[in-house]
């Protein structure tokens, strides 16, 4: 359901001339199935990615549970994974170093 | 013995779904199995007519559920193959009449007796599309080489993978090799790449096919037919046989192309 969708390649050779409708077809393919997997993109899928990330992150430093962000974003052709989580206090160590 | 039970869905309309189910139903028995052909458009149903069976319709998949007629008496014998049978849908209903659980209990009971259910399913993605993916065991997803059937076929990927329906097949069918090579057709390669699915075979555009179906013949009975062939290979693939993907181009001069054109010869292909 997640599968990869990677961005067409340019390719050289047979047929794949600058006036090919195909490389149309596939720019047109590409961007419509982005924005329909975006648009589908379960709001589950986020919510455990989060809680996994602040379990992963509490590990390390001490998480202000109340102060995070997390989500996908466009711009233009492409997505991103915005994270903002606010950290409590800096352990004593990470202050000197 | 145990048989499997195979849907073969599109999402998009139009794109081939009855004519695959027709012919992959009619490989397997050719390969000498015992298949059932399912047709589940209920009020729009055309896997009689494409398999030349629709004045013998006494029956159909709505009675059998709903306890009109015995199974057996709702199953038609195909006029070439004895061990092929067609349920045809009910024309006069719609797809809310039945569920899910009904169909899934038809299909295991065909399994005791039979080989391969083959399922056609309704275009979209609603009730009738839920109803004939609910008692496959396998999925092939019929596309063309065009956006839109592709985005239609990428959504409904997800719809499956959802339903623990996991890697479905993609048949891609009215593929136009002169197209392809011209830059004007999205090819097997630019599909794997964007939808990231398994191809299961390539069916090119074929005017055999629609003489064929004219006459309520699947094509897969026309030894010289490029389709005809092309799904004869894609049967071996699900029936097991490891057949490579068959490039769709004749490679070499002229003769070959003739005889690519005459269908005969298959040894002169390319295999990708």
């Amino acid at each position: 359901m997640l599968s990869k969708l990677r961005r067409p390649r340019g390719r050289e050779g047979i047929g794949s001339g600058p006036d090919g409708s195909r490389s149309i077809a596939r720019e047109r393919l590409y961007n419509a199935l982005n924005r329909d997997r975006y648009d589908l993109l379960a709001p589950d899928v986020v919510e455990s990615l989060r809680r996994d990330l602040l379990n992963v992150i509490s590990r390390h430093l001490e998480v202000d549970d109340q102060f995070h962000e997390l989500e996908i974003q466009r711009k233009d052709d492409s997505f991103y994974l915005v994270a903002s989580v606010r950290i409590s206090s800096l352990p004593r160590w990470a202050a000197v170093s | 013995m145990k048989g499997k039970t195979i849907v073969i869905t599109s999402g998009k309309g139009g794109v081939g779904k009855t004519t695959t189910t027709a012919n992959i139903g009619t490989g397997l028995a050719l390969r000498g199995h015992r298949v059932v052909v399912l047709d589940t458009d209920i009020g729009l149903r055309n896997l009689d007519v494409v398999m030349g069976l629709e004045n013998r319709i006494v029956y159909d998949l709505v009675d059998v559920i709903e306890g009109r007629c015995k199974l057996s008496q709702a199953m038609i014998r195909d006029k070439h193959l004895p061990e092929l049978y067609l349920i045809p849908a009910a024309q006069t209903r719609d797809k809310n009449c039945i569920n899910s659980e009904q169909l899934t209990d038809l299909c295991r009971n065909l399994e005791l007796e039979f080989d391969y259910i083959i399922i056609d399913c309704p275009a979209g993605i609603e009730q009738g599309f839920r109803n004939a993916i609910g008692p496959a065991q396998e999925a092939i997803i019929v596309t063309t080489p065009e956006v839109s059937a592709l985005r239609d076929a990428d959504r409904v990927i997800g719809l499956l993978e959802a339903s623990e329906l996991h890697r479905p097949k993609l048949i891609i069918n009215r593929i136009r090799p002169g197209m392809v090579k011209r830059g004007d057709m999205l090819d097997k390669d630019d599909i794997v790449d964007l939808l990231a699915v398994e191809i299961l075979g390539m069916v090119p555009a074929d005017d055999r096919l629609i003489t064929a179906t004219n006459q309520g013949v699947p094509v897969i009975h026309d030894k010289k037919a490029p389709s005809g062939l092309a799904f004869s290979r894609i049967t071996a693939r699900i029936d097991g046989d490891d057949v490579p993907l068959m490039d769709l181009e004749p490679k070499g001069g002229l003769m070959d192309r003739v005889r690519y054109l005459m269908g005969i010869n298959r040894s002169e292909y390319t295999h990708a």
